[in-house]
């Protein structure tokens, strides 16, 4: 197929539009075979996926706005391609948690789900600045009814601030995209081209390129989110329904570091180094802070949201490392982190409605009356966490091994927030499924153990787990040759001495196939 | 009117056919004004749905015109008083679009709100005379004339339902400021014809170009640029916008805000680029300035206000920031042409939002109150997705024609070097998106209160339906009206 990008993008728009149509009992079918049949195509994706072909693959292109070279231009390289996995993996398990939780205008709540993954689909294929940016801006419109129509209480508050936020950031990034555009047209005698791949060849200024870099940081940073602008994360996570708080944690935070990864970082690789220090600070600060704040959260769900703060902070510390295992860890904990968090949030929101609260000191014992998904609980908090053997371990390992050669004393820093998210995961565990079990409103819960569709929707989940965990290698190696193109750019760009990224990775602890790509 | 038009070849000069030829849109529009206004005193029809047909052919027929005949035209006609370019066609054919949907949904409303007055179609009609003249007048005199035929149709227009207090502070005090400005634009008409000796926008230009008295040429454009500012209601010329907004009957605050705008617009463009282009450094800090207040006081007091009708005029201040920002960078940046391209956008998306308000009106009184809003998505879920879409197109948000629009204005701005004023724009636009998105929290996400029982009314539902459509598809595929934008700007040699 050779628009499989473009039916993988506007497949799930066809089934947006249908469950808008549809009544709700029909919606749940279609929602449920769109995006099925979208994951499916996307695992076509995988297949065909070639690590050591060029750079981008399944491209397409088709002028949009010629008179300024906009196009609509996708393709994906090995780092998109896992996101895309990521998001088409995420969409089905949504899709079925939704029922029977959601109980007005499902059919309403399942369109913009499939909308938001054509956003969410385009962004990361998009190799268009402004297809980007509209795909960018387009994922905004579903979580803003998404949170704000299916939301807990103070959803209004909370939907407005994520737009506001979220918009406020991505405007400024707008008038950086346009600047560069100006530099391109001044560079090449007047033609316009809007392509990632035109503007990575550049020749900007250190000055225009710190300039250029803070907006699109910026940008990025809210989204990610980076501390001090990720105020806007608790109260979105908090007030969102399930499905809303598994696609914000699984894989729209992801959009923040993607963006650095594909835009900030090789558009402007001087500021990128230059910022690096200070990102890299900022990162450190977003571990210890998240995960202090998460230890003393008492609402499960908050708690699980401060974790996300602090697990994109390792991902930040990865990517600014700025050497292939940093980077890799980095893209690793992305993925890992949709898996694990998505998967915590689930969990959260079938205790949720099963007891209607969500404040850790009203459980207790749960795990006598609830075993299968106390069960299920622990190994995906035990994922979240990093021990060894699930997915959490290998990217926060590969992140410190890359920050230590950057820098040990911010890697020593960011080691302690391994430590307390073990604190506040496990102690949050302890509190809610150990113990004794007193309150007669969780002896009731006997009996209500997990469904079989339940098991059906977190059995992939369980599964990555553990495969991410033991097996990294096949993901490694995709994404291996798009992360050393990153890293080479930033190295050519830093006044470092090459062996700090030359540093060979213990072949036996972690991951063989990292050997072949590190230069 | 065949006849008529061959007759005037015959008799006169050859190019006087030409000439009213390429004028016949705004012959068309003038007699049939003529026809209501005539069938409406001496009939007297107690069915106003003629004038309804007639106003609507009328329209139709010049929109026809416009596009069939004047396409093509090139060059300018009756002595270089009007010009007949790309510029001007692109221009009337959005106030023809606005005046259409302005009238389509007019009879149901006016029969809410109990004023059945026939006059009001003709004047509609001669409003939309005004609008079309100021497009392609290419001669300040011309330009005068053209806004005032506008002006005044607007004064009656605004006041036009005499019972309601409201409705005659609307026209009164638009009377009072539009004289005003009026006044003050004329000031400045006067001084530059003492400077340049003519009133013609090419004569000025190659006046200037010979040299002229600075201190008598600047004064002019400093009353002549005022007197826009008035028109277009930029800060801190706005102040009477959001009462004449609320007060005016709906249907003609849509038409206000989006062809009275367009042909200000037009009208500023026309002489900023033909006539004072070669003087640009002497005029664009002033307009840099006028275009970042408008954008933040504009997107600013919208926040607080809680009547559609006021949050739809801060709003359309804030879009007239917006536009400026295009002319700050005109003949810099290629991509100017998104005055043209934006104008278009907002008759779009601030009709398809006006014509929503006109449901809202009982016992003869607007309730516009936003919180009237509340549950809409339940109620009329087409109406509220509707308007959700054209206020998110107001907003910028993608996929829409706002968003495109938008685009092209901010990448103006930025190409020509005022990357500043874009930042601006950027903060003003967020700021702005909070009062785009308060209603539709109220349609959608706010508890089930009392809904305000709202109208029904099929031409609404049209004019709302093509409203949408053309915010998705232009939004969607741009090119269909980019070219023709830039083709409209390179015909004033801009």
């Amino acid at each position: 197929m050779d628009n499989l990008l473009s039916i993988l993008i506007f497949l799930p728009l066809l089934g947006g539009i249908g469950c808008f149509l549809a009544p709700d009992s029909a919606a749940k079918g279609v929602a449920l075979a769109t995006s099925v049949a979208t994951f499916l195509l996307s695992t076509l994706l995988w297949a065909d996926y070639d690590p050591y072909g060029p750079a981008f693959q399944f491209n397409e292109a088709v002028a949009w706005l010629p008179d300024l070279g906009i196009s609509y231009a996708v393709g994906i390289d090995g780092i998109s391609l896992l996101l895309i996995l990521l998001t088409t993996l995420t969409m089905p398990i949504v899709v079925l948690a939704a029922t029977p939780y959601i109980s007005k205008r499902l059919g309403h709540y399942l369109g913009w789900m499939l909308v938001l993954e054509m956003a969410m689909i385009g962004t990361f294929a998009a190799l268009d600045t402004f297809l980007f940016y509209v795909f960018w801006e387009l994922m905004l419109i579903p979580m803003y009814f998404l949170i704000g129509i299916w939301g807990g209480e103070r959803r209004i508050y909370a939907t407005i601030k994520f737009f506001i936020y979220t918009m406020a950031g991505s405007l400024l990034m707008l008038v950086a995209f346009l600047w560069l555009y100006g530099a391109f047209a001044d560079q090449h005698s007047g033609t316009y081209s809007a392509l990632i791949t035109d503007l990575y060849g550049l020749d900007l200024l250190p000055s225009a390129q710190y300039w250029l870099f803070g907006a699109f940081a910026l940008a990025f940073a809210i989204k990610v989110p980076m501390f001090p602008v990720h105020t806007w994360l608790p109260d979105a996570h908090v007030q969102a329904p399930t499905g809303g708080s598994v696609v914000l944690a699984g894989v729209l935070l992801k959009m923040g570091t993607y963006g650095f990864v594909r835009f900030a970082i090789p558009l402007f690789p001087d500021a990128a180094v230059a910022f690096a220090p200070c990102i890299g600070a900022l990162a450190v600060i977003g571990i210890v802070y998240g995960a202090l704040v998460a230890m003393v959260q008492d609402d499960i769900k908050k708690l699980v949201a401060y974790s996300s703060v602090s697990h994109l902070g390792f991902v930040m510390l990865g990517l600014f490392a700025m050497n292939s295992q940093g980077v890799s860890g980095a893209v690793y904990q992305m993925l890992a982190h949709g898996v694990s968090t998505g998967g915590l949030f689930l969990m959260v929101g079938i205790l949720y409605e099963r007891r209607h609260t969500r404040a850790i000191s009203d459980f207790g014992g749960i795990a006598k009356v609830l075993p299968a998904m106390s069960f299920v609980f622990m190994i995906i908090v035990l994922s979240s966490v990093g021990l060894p053997g699930l997915n959490g371990f290998v990217g926060e390992f590969l992140i410190l091994l890359g920050a230590f050669e950057h820098s040990p004393w911010m890697t020593a820093i960011a080691a302690t927030g391994v430590i307390f998210g073990a604190v506040y995961l496990l102690w949050m565990v302890q509190r809610v499924l150990f113990g004794p079990l007193t309150n007669p409103d969780n002896k009731a819960l006997a009996g209500q153990d997990l469904t079989p569709k339940e098991w059906g929707y977190l059995a992939p989940i369980l599964v990555l787990c553990v495969v991410m965990g033991v097996f990294p290698g096949p993901f490694l190696t995709v994404m291996e040759p798009s992360v050393d193109r990153l890293v080479e750019v930033m190295v050519s760009h830093a006044d470092l001495p090459a062996t700090w990224s030359a540093m060979p990775l213990p072949a036996d602890t972690v991951a063989p196939v990292l050997q072949g790509g590190h230069h | 009117m065949t006849p008529m038009l061959s007759l005037a070849a015959v008799s006169v000069p050859a190019h006087l056919g030409a000439d009213l030829l390429a004028l016949s849109p705004v012959v068309v529009l003038f007699l049939s004004a003529m026809i209501v206004l005539i069938v409406e005193a001496v009939h007297r029809p107690q069915d106003k749905r003629v004038h309804l047909i007639t106003t609507m052919a009328a329209i139709a027929g010049a929109l026809a015109l416009t596009v069939l005949v004047t396409a093509d035209a090139v060059g300018s006609g009756f002595g270089g008083m009007v010009s007949f370019d790309q510029y001007a066609v692109f221009f009337n054919v959005a106030v023809l679009i606005a005046s259409l949907l302005a009238v389509v949904v007019s009879p149901d409303y006016l029969a809410r709100i109990g004023v059945p007055i026939g006059e009001y179609y003709a004047l509609t009609l001669f409003a939309a005379v005004g609008m079309l003249l100021m497009n392609m007048a290419s001669d300040l005199v011309m330009l005068f004339i053209a806004l005032e035929i506008m002006s005044i149709s607007f004064y009656i227009l605004c006041s036009i339902k005499r019972s309601d207090p409201r409705s005659i502070e609307s026209g009164f005090k638009y009377f009072i400021l539009g004289a005003f400005s009026s006044a003050i634009l004329l000031y400045g008409i006067a001084f530059i014809y003492g400077a340049t000796g003519t009133v013609n926008l090419d004569g000025i230009r190659a006046a200037i170009a010979q040299g002229v008295d600075p201190h008598l040429l600047y004064a002019g454009l400093a009353l002549v640029i005022v007197g826009f500012c008035f028109k277009i209601a930029a800060v801190p010329f706005h102040m009477w916008t959001p009462d004449v907004y609320q007060g005016a009957p709906t249907s003609i605050t849509g038409l206000m805000a989006t062809g009275v705008k367009v042909a200000s617009f037009a009208a500023f463009g026309r002489v900023l680029v033909v006539g004072f282009l070669d003087v640009k450094d002497e005029w664009v800090g002033v307009l840099w300035v006028v275009a970042a207040l408008t954008i933040l006081v504009g997107n600013l007091a919208a926040l607080v206000q809680d009547d559609l009708k006021r949050i739809l005029a801060y709003s359309s201040i804030g879009h007239a920031g917006f536009l400026l920002m295009a002319l700050v960078a005109v003949g810099d940046a290629s991509q100017a042409s998104g005055l043209l391209f934006y104008l278009l956008a907002y008759v779009f998306m601030s009709m398809g939002a006006f014509a929503v308000l006109t449901l809202f009106s009982f016992q003869g009184q607007d309730v516009t109150d936003v919180r009237g809003l509340t549950g809409l998505s339940r109620e009329r879920p087409w109406i509220a997705a509707g308007l959700s879409l054209c206020l998110l197109s107001l907003a910028g948000i993608p996929p829409t024609m706002g968003f495109v629009a938008k685009f092209y204005v901010f990448s103006a701005a930025v190409s020509a070097g005022y990357t500043g004023l874009a930042v601006i724009g950027a903060l003003g636009g967020a700021l702005g998106v909070y009062y785009y998105l308060r209603p539709i929290v109220l349609m959608y996400m706010t508890p089930d209160g009392e809904p305000v029982p709202i109208e029904r009314s099929p031409t609404v539902n049209g004019v709302l339906g093509l409203a949408c459509a053309a915010v998705l598809l232009f939004g969607v595929l741009p090119d269909l009206i980019v070219p023709l934008a830039k083709a409209g700007l390179a015909s004033l040699g801009g």
